[in-house]
């Protein structure tokens, strides 16, 4: 799974995922994408859940880019634990996304197999998302 | 070259996001027009006819573009030399016109388009577009549609590179290193087959 290999503090502040993506909002490399249309952070897990199903579509030929890294670490309390007494342990890591923000690109596989494969991404991920096709990919 | 298409722009007063936000809310996009004169004109465009224009011609193909100004209806040569989009609805929000002198030479960037199934893709390799636009230099008339690469010769591992290009007459490409275009790369080894083996394995234990 996708995790930074170096971090400067353990903990970070939830903050809010406010506006549409500024950038990484256009389709880069890839001819058939994945869009999110709403907020929203995607853990590693989601991430990595989602790639693997567009692989395994897409089986061998074709190139896939993941346009997020999680790089927010995310916290748990342990079960069965009374709230308060601080912020809980480090649990994993999440990517914060903006909504219209480009979450996969793929290249090389039909356009067909390409959009197949994003729509088993899409019910990996836990954001409402979008397949967008590059202007002359069609 | 095919007949020229037009698009009709109305001249605006009003600016600032507000009206900005209003016209796009009347799917009309705010604009503006520009030349090499110095001629700066605030300009508002319905939507939908831009929408097919830019499909059609792009960034890079001459259209006339019609507007009244000072109260006569004027035909100018343009182009579309920046458009941004909405990043959820893909739909334009500005558009920048640029007005061209026709007997000037232009620099725009034109679409890289491959034919031809490649040697080495037969052998397995993977059709690599390093650049997908081009950036030429010739008269606005003169500008391509597409420039159209014929990938039948190349082999896995090779590249073609800018100089090997064939341009149309009168249209030369602007680069300083000789890069590369398009080129046959070898497969990457499918990680996820051998990483699932094992895991199937397991499972059938």
């Amino acid at each position: 799974m996708l995790s930074p290999k170096k971090l400067k503090y353990r903990k970070k502040q939830k903050g809010r995922i406010k506006g549409p993506a500024v950038k990484g909002s256009t389709i880069a490399f890839g001819d058939v994408a994945l869009k999110s249309l709403e907020p929203g952070k995607l853990s590693a897990q989601e991430i990595e859940s989602a790639r693997i199903a567009i692989m395994r579509h897409i089986k061998r030929g074709g190139k896939v880019w993941i346009r997020m890294f999680p790089d927010y670490p995310t916290t748990k309390k342990p079960a069965e634990t009374r709230m308060g007494s601080g912020k809980g342990a480090p649990d994993g890591w999440a990517a914060p996304i903006r909504a219209g923000r480009i979450l996969y690109e793929v290249k090389g596989v039909e356009l067909e197999v390409a959009k197949v494969a994003l729509t088993r991404a899409m019910h990996k991920l836990s954001v409402k998302t979008v397949i967008v096709v590059k202007e002359g990919a069609e | 070259m095919a007949e020229m298409m037009t698009l009709s722009v109305r001249p605006r007063a009003e600016r600032g996001k507000g009206t900005c936000r209003r016209m796009l809310a009347k799917n009309l996009v705010p604009g503006v027009y520009y030349n090499q004169k110095g001629q700066n004109i605030s300009v508002v465009v319905d939507m939908l006819p831009l929408t097919k224009l830019h499909r059609k011609v792009g960034s890079s193909r001459v259209f006339h573009l019609e507007m009244d100004m000072d109260g006569k209806a004027e035909s100018l040569p343009s182009l579309i030399w920046d458009m941004q989009f909405d990043p959820l609805k893909s739909t334009p929000i500005h558009v920048d016109f640029y007005g061209v002198d026709l007997e000037r030479e232009i620099k725009v960037d034109v679409k890289v388009v491959v034919e031809g199934k490649a040697k080495g893709i037969v052998l397995g390799g993977l059709l690599e577009i390093f650049r997908e636009t081009l950036e030429v230099i010739c008269k606005p008339l003169d500008v391509p549609e597409k420039i159209v690469i014929d990938v039948t010769d190349l082999d896995l591992g090779v590249n073609l590179h800018i100089d090997e290009i064939k341009l149309p007459a009168g249209v030369k490409a602007v680069y300083d290193d000789n890069f590369a275009v398009v080129g046959i790369v070898a497969q990457e080894a499918e990680e996820e087959a051998k990483a699932a083996e094992p895991a199937a394995a397991a499972a059938k234990k």
